[in-house]
């Protein structure tokens, strides 16, 4: 009897366990196809999810800051020994960068920007520019002027990978152009290089560019052309002229002033590269011999300055830089860039040698500049950068670089010679700090005129130089804390 | 200058001296991509990071095969440094495809 019970319970237990198992087995099953199901569902909704994010970044304009606040010192000697100076000229600037890319082939940019020194003028003119030239079109976001918000850049780009069936990706692009602050001036603030050479254009520009990649159709690396034209002076009247026809050209004034040219790279290899910039610029404005006398005669009134068709200029920079020296020979190096830069400029002269012609003279004049930088890693902290830059203008040199981010003048303008030393740091992601001491020394008067007879050489200790108080040695040390994101 | 002035330049100095940051960055990544990919991936670097959203890009480097990723993308490539990826990282994340960022052009 107690056999067939202890037989009959283990039965009983063995069923049990089996039936247990099958049901665990069921279960997991079932569980297992619910995981599946889960993350089949996981995975579409985050495809939507990205498609989402994607559809969304691509709907909205996407803004940068760059708001910089510095602390100017700037002396100036003087050719008659007088000395003029600012130990401590404080600005704030904005620059709101705008992004905006609809589709794979569109794309828009723009920076809007605010520069002012602090508080109002001694003047109360709140800008700076009365009289003088501060707000010119050229240069009117480089200034330090009043508190208005101004467009500084605002352009589309279309881009294509082919070119009518050619392997050329190529772009166009118009607007108001990123034409200040190119390769070479970019360096000292550690920026990313904006379009033409710095070394002849470095102003604000309104007009075209249309560039071609020929490396796949050369094979030669990194090889490009770029097209670039537009206008830097429009002659036009104003709407609701006096005799009824707004917008006509005015006589009384230069012609359009219009700009031609290129950039072409013949050789980028990403770590060394030789880069060419050629302009044709027709109808450069400046004043003649007469209206010199007249400005001279009336001091006071800014109404007497009248700009005449100086004649035209061509512009021309070869410039071969090194983003790195040797091929992993050390950190060191890797990061060191370094870059020599040739320019010339040459007069066409359209007014007469009596009224002063194109930077004083009647007749063609040559000028020649030399630039030479290096940007290394600096050994005393981890990520800072120091550099060191020279350049010498000759005596007919003139560059279209009054755009220049140096509060003393132009240095790549200088018909002489200028040193400048700097050091650039992050301190932390969005702050950046960064103090550049900068040195001109001029030979010759006229580095930072127009293109007329203010524009003449003439030596910097003669008796003309003396006469206009013209300044012999300008100095600018800069501190400066910036806000980048 | 005055004093107050003074003050505040030697203290931006000295900070500007001793702090360091974390050096990995998207304008480093796009000037390596430029100087040590570009010719071999026959791609501007745009292009490259619009290979992947930010979510792909962001899981193919936390499981370390980000060099392996730009050799898959880029054939040609023989060796991707190990010091660079945080810097290609950084670069290919902010102009993912699904960004919305713009590359300047």
């Amino acid at each position: 009897m107690k056999k067939n019970i202890i037989v009959l319970s283990a039965v009983a237990a063995l069923t049990t366990t089996a039936f247990a198992t099958t049901d665990v087995e069921n279960r997991l099953d079932t569980m297992e196809k619910k995981i599946s199901k889960l993350e089949k569902k996981l995975l579409k909704a985050n495809k939507k999810l990205n498609k989402v994010k994607a559809h969304g970044a691509k709907d909205n304009i996407k803004w940068d800051v760059d708001f910089r606040t510095a602390m100017d010192s700037i002396h100036y000697k003087h050719a008659s020994g007088k000395e003029s100076s600012n130990p401590d000229l404080l600005t704030n600037r904005l620059h709101l960068g705008m992004a905006f890319s609809p589709s794979d082939n569109v794309l828009f940019k723009g920076k809007l920007s605010y520069y002012k020194a602090y508080g109002d003028t001694a003047n109360h003119s709140q800008s700076n520019t009365q009289p003088g030239y501060a707000n010119f079109d050229w240069v009117t976001n480089e200034n330090a002027t009043d508190n208005t918000l101004k467009v500084k850049e605002a352009y589309w780009l279309y881009r294509n990978d082919t070119f009518f069936d050619t392997d050329v990706p190529w772009t166009v692009s118009i607007g108001r152009r990123p034409s200040t602050d190119g390769l070479g001036i970019n360096l000292r603030e550690g920026m990313k290089d904006n379009s033409p050479l710095s070394h002849t254009v470095n102003v604000e520009f309104d007009g075209l560019s249309s560039r071609f990649n020929l490396d796949r159709l050369t094979g030669i690396e990194g090889m490009w052309w770029k097209l670039c034209t537009g206008r830097g002076l429009t002659n036009a009247k104003q709407r609701f002229s006096r005799d009824g026809a707004d917008y006509a050209a005015d006589p009384e004034h230069p012609h359009d002033t219009n700009l031609y040219g290129f950039i072409f790279v013949p050789w980028d290899n990403g770590q060394y590269s030789i880069r060419t910039n050629y302009a044709q610029a027709e109808n450069m404005i400046g004043f003649t011999n007469s209206n010199i006398g007249l400005q001279q005669a009336n001091p006071n009134d800014p109404t007497q300055a009248k700009f005449s068709n100086s004649g035209d200029m061509t512009l021309f920079t070869a410039m071969l830089k090194a983003d790195g020296l040797g091929d992993g020979v050390s950190d060191y190096l890797d990061d060191t860039i370094t870059f020599i830069s040739f320019a010339q400029s040459k007069t066409d002269p359209k007014q007469s040698a009596a009224e002063g012609g194109m930077l004083g003279s009647g007749e063609s004049q040559t000028g020649h500049s030399l630039w030479i930088g290096a940007n290394l890693p600096c050994l005393l902290t981890e990520d800072g950068r120091i550099g060191i830059e020279w350049n010498k203008g000759s005596k007919y040199w003139r560059s279209m670089t009054y755009g220049e981010d140096t509060m003393a003048g132009s240095k790549i303008a200088a018909r002489g010679t200028a040193l400048e030393i700097y050091y650039d740091k992050p301190l932390t992601k969005s702050l950046r700090f960064n103090a550049r001491y900068t040195k001109i020394k001029y030979d010759y008067t006229g580095s930072q005129a127009f293109f007329g007879a203010d524009g003449t050489p003439y030596a910097i200790d003669s008796a003309q130089a003396i006469a206009m108080n013209s300044v012999k040695e300008a100095s600018d040390l800069r501190v400066s804390v910036s806000y980048r994101f | 200058m005055n004093k107050l002035l003074k003050l505040v330049l030697a203290g931006t100095i000295a900070l500007a001296m001793s702090t360091t940051v974390a050096s990995a960055g998207v304008a480093k990544g796009q000037k390596l991509f430029t100087k040590k990919l570009k010719s071999a991936c026959d791609m501007t670097g745009a292009k490259m990071a619009a290979k992947h959203s930010q979510d792909e890009w962001e899981a193919i480097n936390e499981s370390g095969k980000l060099a392996e990723e730009i050799k898959t993308i880029c054939p040609n490539v023989q060796k991707v440094k190990e010091k660079f990826i945080p810097h290609y990282y950084d670069f290919f994340y902010e102009y993912a495809n699904d960004s919305g960022n713009v590359p300047s052009c």
